[in-house]
């Protein structure tokens, strides 16, 4: 009986054995984790199928070897196991295994003890998980986070750079602004700098003192916001209550403390081909005026003086001339009657002279009285036939078809000026040329034209021939005896009337001369 | 070659050995010579008359004729024209395919404790005769093992020496080793032994 139950019991184990060999054959199939089973000594004793298809090496091989025959850094695995078997936790520890055809895994090891029923070490487990992914995604990210890293030490390099460079380019447009304002500030005309919004962004010195403001009253302010300042206020007014560019001069007179004329400009500031700003130059003309003015009175104190002597001299020489203080000589006759011409020539420049002085003085047109100008063309004609018979010059005057309205005009200044041109028609002609003088008017003006066929005016000297004392080169050596006065006067004398004059010319050929004077 | 007399005459060999033995056999074929190998041992096993002693019915832990296990040795030599070296190399495969052997991993701490052991490991596997290791001595780096009670076939010799060697390399760290069979029963010794030495 108990033979039998011993049989029983030997049969009983033996079938568990059978099944725990299934189970741990299935197990060892089934796990995923590489794990290998290693001795005191570290010399592997078992391995299971995911080891063996991680490393390639197979049971044949692999049991038997050191565990550390399997990893890089032999040393450091062994020193991992010893570590372990002095009962110290070694999980996930970072290794590169060597497989079987040489390549390199990343591997994270992990050892646990084993010990039998009394304690004792008996061994250990080493299991081994495969990071090359993690691994390589790992490396990936670094690789990424490095370029990153470097990418962005590139741009920071970079903006440093560009830092650097616009932290250098503000000290530069720093020490430009403050040359541009030591320059604008020292400059002797007063100036008002106004940003794109039209706000002041600068007030030189000078114009703190001609304006009697100060710079840090007026700063970022528009110039409508501060006409409580009067010179402001004047200076608002002389400039049509606008900042615009139109190309104008302006005239500011400020009464205070003395009285005293500016010019006042305004200009653009451009950059490229924006507007950024404008500025309003006041330029003090005041000495100018009154060394204009004191010119004026000395030439007209002169003329004068010199006038007076001049007639008695011509009458003297008119009357000894006619035989008056008795009979002289051919001879004596020929020189007087050139210094007589000379007197009269210098009398001429007397008057001329003593006009420009009207002139400048504003006072050249006393009065207007209603004229008919065809008459007076009529009787300038008349004066001028001697002159013109001398120099075979034809004057033809083409009346007008319909009848001139009068107009009111300072006869005896308007004869000047047709006077001058007609002279002009005949002194720079040639020999057997023509001067005509014709009139037309519409509803406005009266138009006057004299056109000659004479030496005609350089287009390189038009823009100047309305200038004080300007002769053209050819009229110099055409006629030495002109004063360059002439065209001076008459244009003035016509503006004076609100009238217009204007020329044609082309060398050699003739000039044309028209000036309009309004009928009402 | 291998023939019915000689099959009849070891079969008249006693004891039992552990089915393992007959799967770590079949793990070396198919290392070695694949299916295509297995069934050749099986057609010629059935040529022989023989059971198939490869077969999946075959337990680790069940106890199967002795003789079994010179027939499997016999007959892969004579089908594959195997040596000694390769009986030899089988005995070394042998302890780690073994379930049996794994089962007893935890005596394999040193080699004192192994082959203290030795006894028990022995009895594991075969139910007659006996393991002795009468001299374990680890500052030589010797060990004597002895095989009481075993004249069974001479080719058991060849694969004992790959077997006790190969258990040995499970606790020794070296990386040479030696084994002599000194004393074998064919020989006229009383018993088989076994000097293993390492460096």
């Amino acid at each position: 009986m108990a033979e039998e139950k011993e049989v029983f019991i030997s049969r009983q184990i033996k079938e568990d054995l059978e099944n725990l060999e299934r189970y741990v054959e299935e197990f060892s199939k089934f796990l995923p984790l590489p794990v290998y089973t290693i001795n005191p000594t570290g010399i592997i004793v078992d391995t299971n199928k995911a080891a063996n298809d991680l490393t390639g090496y197979n049971e044949e091989v692999i049991i038997g070897k050191e565990i550390e025959f399997l990893f890089e850094n032999k040393k450091l695995v062994r020193e991992y196991l010893n570590q372990a078997l002095e009962n110290k936790i070694i999980k996930n520890r970072e290794v590169i295994l060597i497989s079987y055809n040489k390549k390199r895994i990343s591997v994270n090891i992990s050892i646990s003890i084993r010990k039998d029923d009394k304690d004792n070490i008996i061994g250990c487990f080493l299991a081994i998980s495969d990071i090359t992914k993690i691994k390589g995604f790992q490396e990936g990210l670094e690789r990424k986070v490095e370029e990153r890293t470097n990418d962005l030490e590139k741009a920071k390099t970079a903006l440093t750079n560009m830092l650097e460079d616009t932290q250098e380019a503000k000290e530069k447009i720093e020490e430009e602004q403050n040359k541009t304002r030591a320059v604008l500030t020292s400059i002797t005309d007063g100036l008002i700098v106004f940003d794109k919004d039209k706000r002041i962004a600068l007030v030189n010195p000078d114009a703190e003192k001609k304006l009697k403001i100060k710079e840090s009253d007026v700063l970022n302010k528009k110039i409508e916001e501060i006409l409580n300042f009067p010179a402001i206020n004047k200076l608002y007014e002389a400039i049509g209550q606008k900042i615009e560019w139109t190309g104008q001069k302006y005239e500011l007179i400020l009464e205070k403390p003395i009285r005293r004329f500016f010019d006042i400009f305004i200009t653009p500031i451009a950059s490229k081909e924006d507007v950024i700003g404008m500025v309003i130059i006041i330029h003090d003309i005041t000495r100018d005026k009154e060394i204009s003015r004191m010119k004026t009175e000395f030439v007209s104190i002169a003329a004068h003086q010199l006038r007076t002597p001049l007639s008695a001299v011509k009458w003297s020489l008119h009357m000894i001339l006619d035989g008056d203080v008795g009979v002289i000589s051919s001879e004596q006759v020929d020189f007087l009657q050139k210094a007589y011409q000379s007197n009269e020539r210098m009398i001429l420049l007397i008057n001329d002279l003593l006009n420009i002085s009207r002139i400048e003085e504003g006072r050249f047109i006393y009065s207007k009285k209603e004229c008919s100008l065809e008459k007076i063309i009529k009787e300038i004609i008349d004066l001028s036939t001697g002159l013109s018979k001398e120099r075979k010059i034809k004057l033809i005057f083409k009346k007008p078809e319909k009848q001139l309205p009068k107009i009111k005009i300072d006869k005896e200044k308007i004869q000047v000026v047709v006077q001058n041109l007609i002279d002009n028609g005949i002194r720079y002609n040639k020999i057997g040329g023509n001067v005509t003088i014709s009139l037309k008017h519409d509803k406005l003006f009266i138009y006057v034209t004299i056109e000659d066929t004479g030496i005609g005016i350089s287009d390189l000297q038009h823009n100047r021939i309305f200038d004080k004392f300007f002769r053209a080169d050819n009229a110099v050596k055409a006629d030495a005896e002109g004063t360059g006065l002439g065209l001076f006067i008459s244009k003035n004398i016509i503006e004076a009337h609100e009238g217009k004059i204007s020329f044609k010319s082309k060398k050699n050929k003739g000039t044309i001369f028209t000036f309009s004077l309004p009928i009402n | 070659m291998l023939n019915k007399n000689i099959i009849e005459e070891i079969s008249k060999i006693k004891g039992e050995t552990r089915g393992a033995v007959f799967h770590t056999d079949v793990q070396y074929i198919l290392d070695k010579k694949g299916e295509k190998g297995l069934e050749e041992l099986r057609k010629k096993l059935k040529d022989l008359g023989q059971g198939d002693i490869y077969s999946k019915e075959i337990n680790s832990t069940g106890w199967y004729p002795l003789w079994w296990r010179v027939l499997s040795l016999l007959i892969i030599q004579d089908t594959f024209n195997w040596d000694e070296k390769e009986i030899f190399n089988m005995g070394i495969s042998a302890p780690k395919h073994s379930f049996i052997v794994k089962t007893l991993l935890r005596y394999f701490i040193s080699i004192e404790k192994t082959f203290e052991e030795s006894a028990k490991y022995w009895e594991k596997h075969y139910t007659i005769s006996k393991l002795e290791a009468p001299e374990i001595n680890v500052k030589e780096k010797r060990l004597v093992l002895r095989l009481v009670d075993f004249k069974i076939h001479p080719i058991l010799c060849v694969y004992f020496r790959g077997y006790f060697k190969s258990i040995a390399g499970l606790v020794v760290k070296t990386d040479k080793m030696t084994i002599k069979e000194t004393k074998c029963p064919f020989s006229g010794d009383a018993y088989h032994e076994f000097v293993i030495e390492w460096e």
